[in-house]
Formats: structure tokens, sequence, C-alpha cells
């Protein structure tokens, strides 16, 4: 029996989660109870940065993880991180389960990962304690807690708003004092952390999509059977179902826990006027990513 | 695994090998065993410290210094002089309500022990007290620095339990004002009965000059803490700018501090802040390897299943802290426990705040328990005694230490209280 | 031979203390930037944590050379303190050779790390890679070993002066 390590840095009883709690059940049942992957939740074994580059150096063989830090090891998905590149959530699902997605995972071979599968973390929402945001002039001077991602980051620039990037166990206290205004994340996180604590209006701008990834250790990968890869595979892709299903379930029901907490939400927010404001932005996208290649995800059926 | 790490972090220890190597040593030898990939070691260790937060310790340890080269320091005590210093033992009443002040500055017990103890355990020996008893006092006094905020071992704690540090900052004033006047009382009842101070009045400004003298020195909690709760800057920036704010003032107020002087405190503020983080590092990849092979999980199963009631487990949860906090460095035992302890106080309904709490305070006591108490090693330095003579006039500290230990333990209302008035619960 | 390498070690650990130092200030100085940048200017810079993070880092691995050349890193030593002369050579021996196989593992591991990192950008620097950040592990190794054999040369014990 071999035994491997799997990671998350949200709490077990989350979407990521019930991805690696299916996975490790799939893989038992898969391969016979040849092998045992062994959980660990919330960060115990370190942030989503150093879980990933522990599957890349070989110290642990698997991780889940939101694509936060993905680029900086593997750049080519950073498209991914454009506004409204995606209408919505089946849009998205199709494109990372479809050839796109397939090949962007491949791109990860060479950097020292096997990515079994892409899974989700959701549709990133905006809060802030000033105002409600419906359209972009609403964010005009909003101090916001972000991301150092520069795709992110120009985007937002683009949006009028002051982003401000701040570690995360900071980000608590410099809502409810000030310090910022305001962040942006999928609604299981703002659940997970109480924002709804310190924060007074929800926009679901639904701005960004975040994936997850299932990534593995390539060696690790490479050293498996035939069989016991697509075993592997296969599990990945059983943990994916659950853990969409989680975020739709978390979605549906997000915002009006939400609400009953307290919240203002905005739920018609002017996303064709985001997209318009974002025109000379996407521009530069473009340049950066190829034209062809964005067209190519906005419009695949 | 895990008894080969304990194992050989026990051996170095007794054969005074530092802290920090003892256990990088020890989590080395249990990768090897493990057979895992020594390229962990490394990593965790570079992991550990390589988080925002843990920014405040250089920054505190470095406006510490500027505070005592720059005239702060001295100037804080005349202020406290002025208001409890009339009284028979009013010198080393002087001495807690210094510390209590300073502690809302620093985030460091130790930059406190050297920033105060520097002025008062000299002017201590020098009105009679027996120098034991000055460098007991100084030391006990200065845990205040990590109850009162801003706290470095809050801060770890937040971090590594996933708790808002604002938070648990607020909920450090009652227990740190408890702990503080506890000291005081007893101060003035130990002077009374050993008709020790009888002078200790003389020679002092009056309230009225030594605050208008002190002015700059007394902005600086109001510029830190105004400037943490009205959204200036983060408990962590706030670090920095306790750094500028003490180098502007000895500089270009007090003019105390020449430019030459600069290198001289740089220096001491990084050989300082590299020890105490490079066993943070160490530390974390002892805490990372034993998280790893599941040791956590069964601790925090073993106490939920021995210890059936929150009464019973905080007794046995704070006999444990104590024992362990003689042995091992606040910082890390914070790293280590923290994970591990949080989720089961969470499971008995103990909030992670008023815990949190406990665990600082339990383990600050543990700066002042031989034999590795780090407040232990720099007030003898400062007084210039070894540790042993130290030991024996501390138990009465202790114990007053202890007492309010079990107050903040069983009352949770002394901590949550303005807690819940701030964050409208 | 001792002199010489004694020469050779006030030269190095006063050139890391140095670099440690400077590390320190511009740590300092860039907390000070990031909170102006943000509350007064309004234009937060996305650049200045990650730079006061591995500024400190290398502040840390530069500023252990002169803590192990002083015998500044903090330790249980009631058995020195109890031991006569013979048994405190024996010691300082252990203490030399433990300080050293720690620090061997951080030269070998940290470069093989360093290297690694170097397909690896960094979060907020995107220009740069890892490699420069884990480069203060086997750097600071070095100058770590030839301050922890300094210390063996011609013992010092300032270890009380600076714990924190
Ligand atoms: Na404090
Ligand atoms: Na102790």
């Amino acid at each position: 029996q071999t035994t491997m390590k799997i990671s998350i840095s949200t709490a077990q009883n989350s979407h990521q989660g019930v991805a690696i709690d299916t996975f490790a059940r799939e893989v038992d049942k898969r391969t016979g109870g040849r092998y045992k992957v062994q959980t660990f939740y919330s960060g115990s074994l370190g942030g989503e940065r150093e879980s990933i580059e522990a599957v890349q150096l070989g110290t642990q063989e698997l991780a889940f993880s939101s694509t936060g830090p993905v680029p900086n090891f593997v750049p080519e998905t950073k498209i991914l991180d454009v506004p409204f590149l995606f209408r919505d959530k089946a849009h998205a699902r199709a494109v990372l389960d479809g050839p796109i997605g397939q090949e962007m995972l491949g791109k990860f071979d060479s950097k020292g990962f096997k990515a079994l599968a892409w899974g989700e973390n959701g549709f990133r929402h905006m809060t802030n304690s000033k105002r409600p945001v419906t359209a972009p002039e609403d964010l005009k001077g909003l101090k916001m807690r972000t991301m150092e991602n520069p795709v992110h980051v120009t985007a937002y620039k683009g949006l009028g708003i002051v982003t401000t990037p701040m570690a995360f166990p900071e980000v608590f206290t410099a809502l409810q004092q000030g310090t910022v205004d305001g962040q942006e994340n999928p609604l299981s996180v703002i659940m997970a952390a109480k924002f709804d604590q310190v924060q007074k209006h929800l926009s679901l701008t639904g701005h960004v999509y975040s994936p997850c990834i299932f990534v593995m250790n390539k060696a690790a990968f490479d050293k498996l059977s035939a069989a016991d890869k697509q075993a592997f595979l296969d599990a990945a892709k059983e943990a994916v179902k659950a853990n969409r299903a989680r975020v739709d379930e978390d979605d549906a029901k997000g915002a009006a826990e939400l609400k009953a907490k307290g919240m203002q939400v905005v739920e018609n927010v002017d996303k064709a006027k985001f997209v318009a404001t974002l025109a000379p932005i996407n521009a530069e996208f473009e340049k950066q990513f190829g034209k062809a290649n964005m067209d190519k995800i906005r419009n695949y059926k | 695994m895990t008894s080969i790490m304990v194992g050989t972090m026990v051996l170095c220890f007794a054969l005074t090998i530092s802290v920090a190597v003892s256990i990088g040593l020890a989590s080395v030898l249990g990768i090897q065993a493990s057979n895992a990939n020594m390229l962990i070691s490394v990593k965790e260790m570079f992991g550990a410290i390589n988080k925002f937060p843990l920014a405040a310790i250089p920054f505190f340890i470095l406006a510490g210094n500027l505070m005592e080269t720059g005239g702060i320091s001295r100037r804080l005590v005349e202020f406290a002089k002025s208001i409890v210093g009339g009284v028979q033992g009013g010198l080393p009443m002087t001495c807690v309500l210094t510390c209590m002040i300073f502690a809302a500055v620093s985030g460091s017990s130790v930059a406190t022990t050297f920033a105060i103890g520097a002025i008062l355990i000299p002017a201590l020996i020098k009105h009679g007290y027996p120098t034991s008893w000055a460098a007991a006092l100084q030391a006990t006094s200065a845990e205040l620095g990590v109850i009162i905020p801003p706290s470095i071992p809050m801060i770890l704690y937040g971090v590594s339990a996933e708790v808002s540090i604002g938070e648990l900052f607020i909920a450090g004033f009652g227990p740190g004002l408890l702990i503080g006047l506890a000291l005081m009382l007893f101060v003035w009842a130990w002077c009374k009965w050993k008709g020790w101070g009888k002078t200790d009045g003389e020679g002092r400004l009056s309230f009225g000059r030594a605050t208008l003298q002190a002015s700059w020195a007394l902005l600086m909690p109001v510029i830190i803490l105004g400037g943490i709760y009205g959204g200036v800057f983060t408990p962590t920036e706030a670090s920095a700018v306790a750094v500028a704010y003490a180098l502007v003032v000895g500089m270009v107020i007090y003019r105390e501090i020449r430019l030459r002087d600069l290198y001289a405190i740089l220096r001491k503020s990084v050989i300082s802040s590299a020890v105490i983080m490079f066993i943070i590092a160490n530390a974390g990849l002892f805490a990372f390897l034993i998280t790893r092979a599941g040791v956590p999980d069964a601790i925090g199963q073993w106490l939920k299943e021995v210890l059936q009631t929150p009464f019973w487990f905080l007794l046995g949860v704070n006999a444990a802290l104590f024992v362990i906090g003689m042995f091992i460095e606040t910082s890390a035992a914070i790293i280590v426990l923290a994970p591990i302890l949080a989720p089961v106080a969470q499971h008995f309904g103990i909030d992670p705040v008023h815990f949190g709490l406990i665990m600082v305070v339990n383990l600050a006591l543990g700066m002042i328990t031989p034999p590795f108490g780090v407040n232990l090693f720099a007030a003898c330095t400062v007084a210039r005694i070894s540790l042993d003579r130290i030991v024996t006039q501390l138990i009465p500290f202790v114990l007053v230490v202890l007492a309010c230990l079990m107050v903040i333990t069983y009352v949770p209302q002394l901590s949550l209280g303005l807690r819940d008035l701030a964050y409208a619960r | 031979m001792r002199n010489s390498f004694l020469r050779l070690e006030r030269l190095t650990s006063g050139f890391a203390m140095a670099a440690a130092c400077a590390m320190l200030a511009l740590a300092s100085g860039l907390g000070v930037f990031q909170i102006i940048m943000r509350f007064v200017l309004e234009q937060p810079a996305e650049w200045t944590e990650v730079l006061i993070r591995f500024s400190l880092i290398w502040m840390v691995f530069l500023g252990i050379p002169m803590a192990f050349r002083q015998g500044a890193m903090v330790s249980v030593d009631v058995l020195y303190r109890w031991s006569k002369p013979g048994m405190r050579r024996f010691l300082d021996w252990m203490v030399c050779i433990a300080a050293l196989a720690l620090m061997a593992v951080v030269l070998w591991w940290g470069w093989d790390y360093a290297r690694r990192g170097e397909v690896q950008s960094m979060i907020g620097l995107e220009d740069v890679s890892m490699f420069w950040a884990y480069l203060a592990m086997p750097v600071g190794a070095v100058f770590s070993a030839i301050g922890i054999i300094g210390n063996l040369l011609d013992p010092q014990r300032l270890e009380l002066e600076t714990a924190q």
C-alpha cells in the first residue's frame, strides 16, 4: 500500500474539502486500496503557493488549490484571470473541460506537475463598507484589498478601484478599521472568513472566474501503472463533480445567508457597463494573450 | 519519527546547543528517519518566516532600541513615577506602570525588559532594593509587553489559529490591566511588609512637569493604537510606525540619538531579531513535521477524550502550557500548539479569542520560569547577576501571575467584554 | 593559521552584518512607505509587502552569522555554568559541530531549493524569480559556518545581552 498526501488551504467542510475527501475515497476504491490518499485541511501543511511548490518539488504528492498562485509557476494560465472572460459557470466549466482547458493542463507537464483536472473556486464578488456597487462608477476611489495578481490589478485599476495588496490574516481587521474599504472573493471565502461582520455591501459582480486545480507531482504520476493513472484521473473527475456541486449549493444559498446576516446584497449588477468600461484594458490583454486565444474562449460553445 | 525528534531536541538542549539549532537538527533527523525529501528542511524554514505579520518582530525590537537610546523610555519612567512613585514602594510600582505604558507601544516582552530595565533596575538598586528582587520584578512586569496590545505572540496565535488579530488585541486590555494592578498591589504590600522603599518618593517630578516632559513619549501609544483602530495602518505596519516615530523623536526632538549611533542600534536589533526569527524558522519546520505525521490530531483527540468538560480541559491545558513554557520559547510554543489546541477549545465551546489570551498569558509566564525564560536572561543581563540568584525571588511573582491566569481562564468576560463591546456582538 | 582565519572571519561576519543592517533599514523604510502610499497618496504599491518579507528573510540569514560568532544564540546553559573548564571545552565542540551540521543542510539543500525556485516568479514582483529570495539561505549558511568556526577558535558568550 502506498500513502500519498493531499492538502487544501480551506476547512474540511468546504467546496475544496469535499473535493479532496471524494478524491481520497475514489482513489481508494478504484485502486482496490493499494493507494491511500491522506488529507490535510486548513493550510496545516502550508498555504496555496507552498502546497503547489511542494508538489512541484515532490515533497508532497498532491494538492488541490485555487489557481491564485498558479501563474507564477505556469504563466500560460494567466489568461484565465481576465475579468468577464466567462459568461457563467456553465461556460467556464465547458471551456475548462473541453479542448482549451485540456491543452492548458498539458502545459503543467514541463514544470514538474501532472495536472489531473480543473475544479472550481467560484466567481469572485465584491464587498465593501461604503456603498452599494451596481455599476463601475460606484467603484471609483474604493480601497479594495486584492490579490497581488498583475491581471487583476491592471483590470481593477481600470475600473477606478484603488487596489491594495494585503496579507490575508490582516484583511479582517483592516476591513473593520477601514484601513481598506472592501475586498473581492468567492462567496464561500467571504462566508468562511466572516467578512459579513465587517462589510455592509455585497455586489454579485462575478467579475473573475476562479478555477481550482488538482495537481500531482509529475514523477509520482509517471510511476503509476497505466491503469492506476486512469484511476487517479477518474477519481479527480469524480472529485470535481462533487466540488462543483458544492459551489452551486454555496452560491444558491450564499447570497441569502449573507443577506440574513445583515449584508445589503446587490444582485442586478450592470455587467455590460463593466465590460464596456474595461474595453481599453481588454485591448491590452488581447495584445498580451493574443486576441485569437481570448476569442476562442469567449466564443466557446 | 516524533520520538527521535523530541529525543534529539532534549539531548541538544542539555548539551547547551542553541535552541534554534537543537530544533533544526532534530527536524533534520526526523526527515531522515522518515525517508522524506530533505528539501522539506529549507522549504519549511523559509515558509515559517515568509509571513508578513512576522515583520513586526524586527520592527518592534528596532523601535525598542531607538526608544532606549533616544530618551523616550527614560521620560516614560519619570511620568509613571510622578503618578505612583509617591508612596512607600513607589519605585517598584513605577516599574510596573512604566511597563504597562511601554507595553502599549511594544509587542515584545524582551524589548520591554531592556528598555525599562536599563533605567529602573539601577534606580531600584540605588534605593536599596535587593538586586535579585529588582531583576525578578522587572522580568515579571515586562511580561505585560505581550499581554497589553500590540503583541507579537498574539499575532503569531492569530496567524496560526486563524483568529482576528484585532480582536485578540482588544481582548488583551482586560487581562493586562488585571495583571498590572495585581502586581502593583503586590509590590506595595511586599514593600510595607519588608519595610523597603521608604524614600522612593524623593526627587520625583510633579505630575504636570513629568507629563509635559514626557509628552512626545506619551503621544507614541496614542499614535500607534489610534492608527490601528483609526484604520491608518494594520497592526503589523504599526511596528514600522513605531520605528519611524522613535527615530524622529530621538533624533530631531530630543536630539539624543546621533547619526553615528544608528549603526550600533541597527546592529543590536539585527542580532536580536535574527536570533528570534531563526528560532521561529526552525520551530516552523519542527511544527510542519509533526503536523504532517498527524501528531496534533492525535493530541487533540486525546485531549478531547481525556478532558471531558471545558473546566477540566482549561485546567489541563493550563497545566500543560505552564510546564511547556518552562522549557520552550513562547513564540515557538504558540506556533506549534495553537493550531492543535484552538480547534479543541472551540469544540468545547471556548471562544478562540479567549483561548488565545489564555495561551498568551500562560506562555508569557514561561518567559520568567526557569530554566528557559528569555525575560530572565534579559533581566539578569541588565542587573548583572546570575540566573540562579533570581529564581527564589521569582516565586511570589509567579504565584501572583498564576492567580491572575486562573481569573483570566475562568472569567471569559474579562477578555471578551471589551471585544464584544467594540465588535457589537 | 588560527589568526589568519579569525581575520578572514572578522571580514566576512562584519560584511554579513552590515548587509543585514541595510536590509533591516530598507524593510523599515518600506514599511513606512507602504503606509504613506496607501493612506496619504492612495496609490498602494503591490511590491512593498513582498520586498519587506524578503529583505527581512535576508536580514535573518545574514544576521545569524554574527549571532553564532558572538555566541548570542539563545540556549539552555545550566550544564555549561555548572561545568569545569574541560567539560566546557567539550560542550563548545558539541555546539560547534551541531551548528555546522545544520548549516551544511541549509547550504546544500538551500542551494538546491534556490535553483529549483528559478522557474517560479515572485507573487507581487512578477519579473523576479524566487531564486533571489531562497538564495538567502545558502549564502547565510556559508557566512554562518565561518562565524561558527570563529566562535570555536575564539569563544564569546554574549547570549544574555541580545536575547529577545
Ligand atoms: Na504590547
Ligand atoms: Na520558561
